[in-house]
């Protein structure tokens, strides 16, 4: 019998499933529709489907690895459950007061976002700690009972703790975050030195309070599907995906639900990175373009590019995440034009329902999806394998009638029109993740992954100048795999800070120390043998004076004044490489000090599929418009199953396939590699 | 138009992503509080005439304000003939399209081989450019000479080697030159980022298309607001407004507006505006355009690009020598106050005439504050510069937002560890005022009280704030917002009440400082407002029982 892990990615329309047989290599996908009232329904429902398709035997289930976007959807749709809030007496409106800068200059009845938790559910009491971390009031434990009072009449179910300065001394904040959970034992209780110990009181207050308020509902959620996976695979051990990629144990996410934020596409970008491990191109662009959005991530030489300033709804939450560049252009956007005529397309989206025109089920303003369509490239009757049929005629009059009448195009011109800015938004998106970070795109491979993004890839890489498109071979479930890929994972931060001669073994050696040992003991928690823990620390630091750090990878084992002299120069080389100046001469401040524990789950590798026949025939011809070719071209439409590896084909042409539709470009040309991935030189 | 619509939309988005790249350049490296927290900064792209083409989305009066400063550079300091690759041109001459001192410039022409093809620009606000007070804020200056140092355009970078002798000659004119010359630095980097960024654009659409792209830009943005200006009835709308005083003379500041909308055009007439003054409120006519463009496109139509485009159907009458239009040597540090009035004063112009367009009277202010330590303790001297918001004015649909930057600036504030962590001062309240905004169908929004203890041995105190006499105004039937104010040792049994314009207030260690900003005014009369509203309110404690008694008559129960 052999090893089995199972992915798990609920989305709003299709819970996906990916089995892995660890021997083999063997990969089975299966898809049950979502259900919103009963998650854990359609959960149990496709890890049946799944271990039937495959043929497996539940018992060799070892790993449940599940991505949910169970907290975004309740943070967007602001059905978060009822939290409180205690802070500092006299700063329990920092998370309302927010940063006030507004994101539109010219907007006067813009709205601010409203606080995640209300000001009638926010408390102060007398407690304070100085910037350099002495106490100079101490919390009184005779007054918290009218706290506790209060707080069992606002009806919150959890209550987040954030003090001013706990990020440098946490002694009065987990002295009072004790208290709380003694005195309100039903109560889910959140400090903020458990969740992010980093500096400025506003990020921070909003990142627990995101945090407490997800706890009961992540708490009930998990207590419901629990039990009923252990019943149906009980050898399995059940992991949950963070944003950062790594993923967390049961335990782990009751405490800490807030770093489950960007779950779902987290599963994605890990499916890139796995890419790199196994073909070997170590520099990916991912861009998985779903119904309503598409979600952009980097692999800069192996290694997932992350953020420590994410937000959520104009929300910031401080923990690092994989930098998710995230817009709203996807396959069911609506094309509309302004009052000057300046062609647009979304935010705004059709979604699944009423969808696109060519749904028929309602829709009336055409989207990218009816693009597609009327330029022939997808076709009418095959559409997500044959299950729904498309209508042309439709789609062309809602393209003809919104867009092309008023600027005297035809609905073609249109429709390639909607392409083309529909790919512009994105390559801004794309841009932003790679170029202004520095990286080169002549250096990238573009991943194209989701429903929508074979169908864009290749157009969208020529546009910024990236050689090759990589279609990976079941682009619509690619996140689902890149579940049962994650490791165990765990970061910690203390800020820190100290100035130039201070930055020494001396100083930073017990403090990395310290941070090592919180690792350690968090994976042995988690059940993770010695052997597979791995610990990677690194640093933020800035040129003094400066308010935004850069992250520097610190080096293992004892540090002695040689190896800090080695991180500071690295400081001052990537200073350069981000921001096109350095200033070697300058103080440099180290702030925070980092470590990210791992337990390594030990994924096998992307199975190669050997070298198979160079044939591929195209199964039939059929007209496809490309503004290239100045207009309808008569393309081969090929079926990605008779691609193996090693075949080739020049473009224009069309690859078919159950859960995605592919687009190759006139003078460029396809083939196969050994993983079965598809690649696309897109010619410059 | 000359380029197909598609290209079009392609390229205008890429040149404010180049905009967009060039502040996040700007964010990240630079030290003072005032650019890297407060976010007092700008940047821009615009064609080799001058035309400001794109923007970043920060401060809208840097930004309207940009290019009548780059215009006149080229037409009086630096003919565009005389520019050549690698150089970079910097200035802050309130009086050849600057604003005030504190605000430097830096331009950089873009040139692909012998062509210009473009313009980059940025503008931050620096801690410190000298004069008679720390800050540059000296609320007694009485002429422009005593704000600091005036820099006319002149050559910062010239053909890609640094002129080092200006930075020098900057560096002994200004105190905390490690802040303010890192900040310069990192202007200059973030222009050689927008360098890049628009030879990029050259590369894949040539530079006659770029420059097709950019006058359509132009003109798109023209017709847009024509367009809508045909929309607004055609008649003659007034308002005046007041500024409470300029700190030195007791007398409020009449700002006088008479708009006239024609078929495709928009008119502001600032006659019988108050004669200029011997005090530093005074607004050059670059601070009067940008605060009158911005008053216009936000209440018009906000979604329209702001580019060069749209000042085009807007003419402004502003005579010389009043407080809008301000002749050297006039000190003007504290110009805000003026052009906060005015968008204002236009807002209420318009009122009856887009009444679901404006909003009532919001605070009125870039709450400026500096404080600042003498070096007489155990600690270097040092200036913390820093803006603090109130509350904005309901509108037709909706409250006010409380405690949200308004109107012509756009700023974050200062996390108060980030301050504890640099400076010796212990923050002790930062929270919404109960009962700030104005009652009304729609409530006013709440202004912020935030208490500041000192705890360094001596220092001094520096403030240019309004509204603390004149309030908020309420619109149809709304109550106007609270007004502002300033105490000293609020919690002494007597503590001092400090003027709006305070200026080289001693404090010593212990001294507690607390600001108390404007609330905005209500919407519509206060009879007609929601019960729930009104629940919800005394709920959060946002308005008190009392209040909510007078106002709308409530008799409920008090939660």
């Amino acid at each position: 019998m052999s090893a089995v892990r199972i992915g798990i990615d609920i989305g709003g329309t299709f819970t996906d499933i990916t089995v892995l047989q660890e021997d083999s290599g063997e990969i089975t996908i299966a898809k049950v529709p979502s259900r919103h009232d009963d998650p854990a329904g359609a959960l149990i429902e496709a890890v049946e489907r799944g271990l039937s398709l495959a043929e497996v035997d539940a018992r060799d289930v070892t790993l449940l690895v599940h991505g949910t976007t169970l907290v975004t959807n309740a943070v967007l749709e602001n059905k978060l459950p009822k939290a409180a809030l205690v802070t500092t007496e006299g700063f329990h409106d920092v998370l309302e007061i927010g940063r006030h800068f507004r994101p539109d200059m010219y907007d006067l009845l813009q709205d601010k976002p409203e606080p995640v938790i209300p000001r009638e559910r926010r408390f102060g009491i007398a407690e304070r700690t100085m910037a350099d971390g002495a106490v100079t009031v101490e919390p009184d434990q005779g007054a918290l009972g009218a706290l506790i009072d209060d707080l069992r009449e606002s009806e919150a179910e959890s209550v987040a703790v954030c003090f001013l300065n706990s990020f440098v001394n946490p002694t009065n904040e987990s002295m009072v975050r004790d208290w709380l959970k003694q005195g309100l034992p039903g109560l889910h209780v959140s400090a903020s030195c458990d969740v992010c110990r980093e500096v400025r009181e506003f990020e921070r207050t909003s990142t627990v309070a995101l945090n407490a308020a997800a706890m009961p509902l992540v708490a009930r959620y998990l207590g419901e599907i629990t039990p009923r996976v252990q019943a149906v695979l009980p050898n399995a051990k059940i992991l949950l995906m963070q944003s950062s990629g790594g993923s967390l144990t049961v335990a782990a996410a009751r405490d800490l639900p807030v770093r489950m934020l960007t779950s779902g596409p987290a599963g994605g970008a890990l499916a890139v990175q796995r890419i790199d491990r196994a073909t070997g191109q170590a520099n990916l662009l991912g861009v998985d373009m779903g119904g309503t959005s598409t979600d952009i991530s980097l692999v800069h030489k192996g290694e997932l590019h992350m953020t420590t300033e994410g937000s959520i709804a104009d929300r910031p939450v401080k923990l690092p995440m994989i930098e998710i560049n995230t817009i709203g252009a996807g396959a069911g956007s609506i094309a509309w034009l302004d009052t000057a005529k300046g062609l647009h397309v979304g935010p705004q989206s059709a979604g699944a329902s009423p969808g696109p025109v060519a749904y028929n089920r309602g829709g009336t303003e055409p989207t990218v999806t009816d693009a597609n369509l009327v330029l022939g490239r997808l076709h009418p009757t095959r559409f997500a394998g044959g299950q729904m049929a498309l209508d042309v005629e439709s789609a062309r009059s809602a393209l003809a009638r919104a867009i092309g009448e008023p600027l005297t195009l035809s609905a073609e011109e249109a429709a390639a029109g909607v392409i083309r800015i529909a790919n512009a938004n994105m390559e801004r998106a794309v841009r932003v993740s790679s170029a202004e970070k520095g990286f080169d795109p002549r250096d990238l491979t573009l991943v194209a992954f989701g429903g929508a993004g074979p169908m864009h890839g290749a157009a969208l890489a020529k546009a910024v100048g990236i050689p090759t498109v990589l279609i990976p071979s079941q682009p619509g479930v690619f996140s689902a795999l890149g579940l049962v890929m994650s490791d165990i994972r765990h970061d910690f931060v203390q800020t820190r800070t100290a100035r130039d001669g201070d930055i020494t073994a001396a100083t930073l050696g017990p403090l990395f120390t310290a941070l090592d040992a919180e690792g350690r003991e968090a994976l042995t928690q988690d059940g993770i043998a010695e052997a597979q823990q791995v610990l990677r620390r690194s640093a933020d630091m800035r040129y003094l004076g400066q308010a935004y750090e850069v992250n520097v990878p610190v080096p293992d084992g004892p540090l002695d004044d040689a190896a800090i002299t080695g991180v500071i120069e690295r400081f001052h080389e990537l200073h350069r490489q981000l921001y096109a100046h350095n200033h070697p001469d300058k103080a440099v401040e180290f702030v925070s000090g980092r470590v990210t524990a791992i337990g390594q789950m030990n994924a096998p590798p992307m199975r190669s599929l050997g070298n198979g026949a160079p044939q591929a025939e195209a199964r039939e011809h059929r007209p496809v418009y490309f503004e290239e070719s100045g207009g309808f071209v008569e393309v081969g439409i090929y079926e990605r199953t008779d691609l193996g590896p090693g075949c080739e084909f020049d473009g224009p042409a069309i690859v078919e396939q159950v859960d995605s539709t592919v687009v190759v470009h006139p003078e460029q040309r396809a083939s196969v590699d050994t993983f079965g991935n598809l690649l696309i030189s897109v010619g410059g | 138009m000359r380029v197909d619509p598609i290209t079009f939309e392609v390229v205008n988005n890429a040149l404010i992503g180049v905009a967009e790249q060039m502040a996040a350049t700007i964010l990240r490296t630079s030290y003072s509080t005032v650019i890297r927290e407060m976010l007092d900064y700008s940047t821009a792209v615009f064609d080799p005439q001058g035309r400001i083409i794109s923007q970043s989305c920060r401060i809208p009066i840097h930004l309207n304000s940009m290019s009548r400063s780059l215009r006149t550079t080229l037409d009086e300091a630096i003919p565009i003939a005389d520019w050549r690759p690698g150089d970079i041109v910097v200035t802050n001459d309130p009086y050849k399209g600057g604003q005030h001192l504190p605000d430097v410039q830096t331009f950089l022409p873009v040139f692909a081989g012998d062509d210009l093809v473009a313009i980059c620009g940025t503008l931050g606000h620096h801690l410190d450019i000298g004069g008679m007070r720390p800050g540059s804020y000296a609320g007694d200056a009485i002429e422009i000479y005593q704000e600091g140092l005036r820099i006319p355009p002149i050559k910062l970078v010239e053909g890609g080697t640094m002129n080092e002798r200006v930075f020098a000659l900057i560096e002994a004119n200004i105190r905390q030159p490690a802040m303010t010359i890192g900040d310069l630095r990192s202007q200059v980097a973030a222009l050689e980022i927008g360098r890049k960024g628009v030879l990029e654009l050259v590369e894949r659409y040539g530079v006659r298309q770029l420059h097709d792209c950019m006058d359509d830009a132009i003109a798109a943005s023209e017709t847009r607001l024509r367009t809508k200006l045909k929309e607004i009835p055609q008649g003659t709308y007034e308002a005046s407004y007041l500024v409470d005083d300029d700190g030195v003379v007791d007398e409020p500041i009449k700002i006088m507006t008479k708009i006239t909308i024609g078929d495709e055009s928009i008119h502001v007439d600032f006659s019988g505006t108050d004669r200029q003054r011997r005090a530093p409120i005074n607004a050059t006519i670059s601070s009067c355009e940008s605060a009158t463009y911005f008053a216009v496109l936000s209440i018009l139509d906000s979604t329209i690009p702001a580019n060069y485009g749209v000042y085009k159907p807007i003419t402004i009458t502003a005579p010389a020598g009043t407080v809008v239009n301000a002749q050297p040597p006039a000190p003007v540090v504290g110009r805000n106050a003026i052009t906060h009035t005015i968008v204002n004063a236009l807002m209420m112009a318009l009122s009856h005439v887009v009444p679901e367009r404006i909003t009532a009277g919001y605070y009125g202010m870039s709450n400026v504050y500096i404080l600042s330590g003498d070096g007489t303790g155990d600690r270097p001297e040092w200036i913390l510069f820093d803006i603090e918001v109130g509350g904005g004015g309901a509108r037709q649909t909706k409250d006010g937002l409380d405690c949200y930057s308004q109107g012509i600036h756009n700023l974050a504030n200062t996390p108060i560890e980030m301050i504890e962590m640099t400076y010796p001062l212990r923050f002790t309240r930062y929270e919404l005022i109960p009962d700030s905004g104005g009652a009304g169908k729609y409530r006013g929004g709440l202004g912020v009280r935030r208490d500041i203890e000192f705890l360094d041995e001596s220092g001094s105190l520096e403030t240019q704030f309004d509204k603390f006499k004149v309030a908020p105004f309420g619109l149809f039937g709304g109550e106007p917002g609270a007004t502002g104010q300033l105490l000293l040792n609020p919690d002494q049994p007597t503590p001092r009440e400090l003027p709006s314009k305070t200026m080289h207030c001693k404090l010593r260690r212990g001294d507690v400082l607390s600001i108390r900003t404007q609330g905005g005014g209500g919407y519509g009369p206060p009879a007609e407002r929601d019960g729930a509203a009104i629940e919800r309110d005394l709920r959060e404690r946002k308005v008190s029982a009392a209040a909510a008694t007078r106002a709308y008559g409530h008799r409920g129960h008090t939660p």
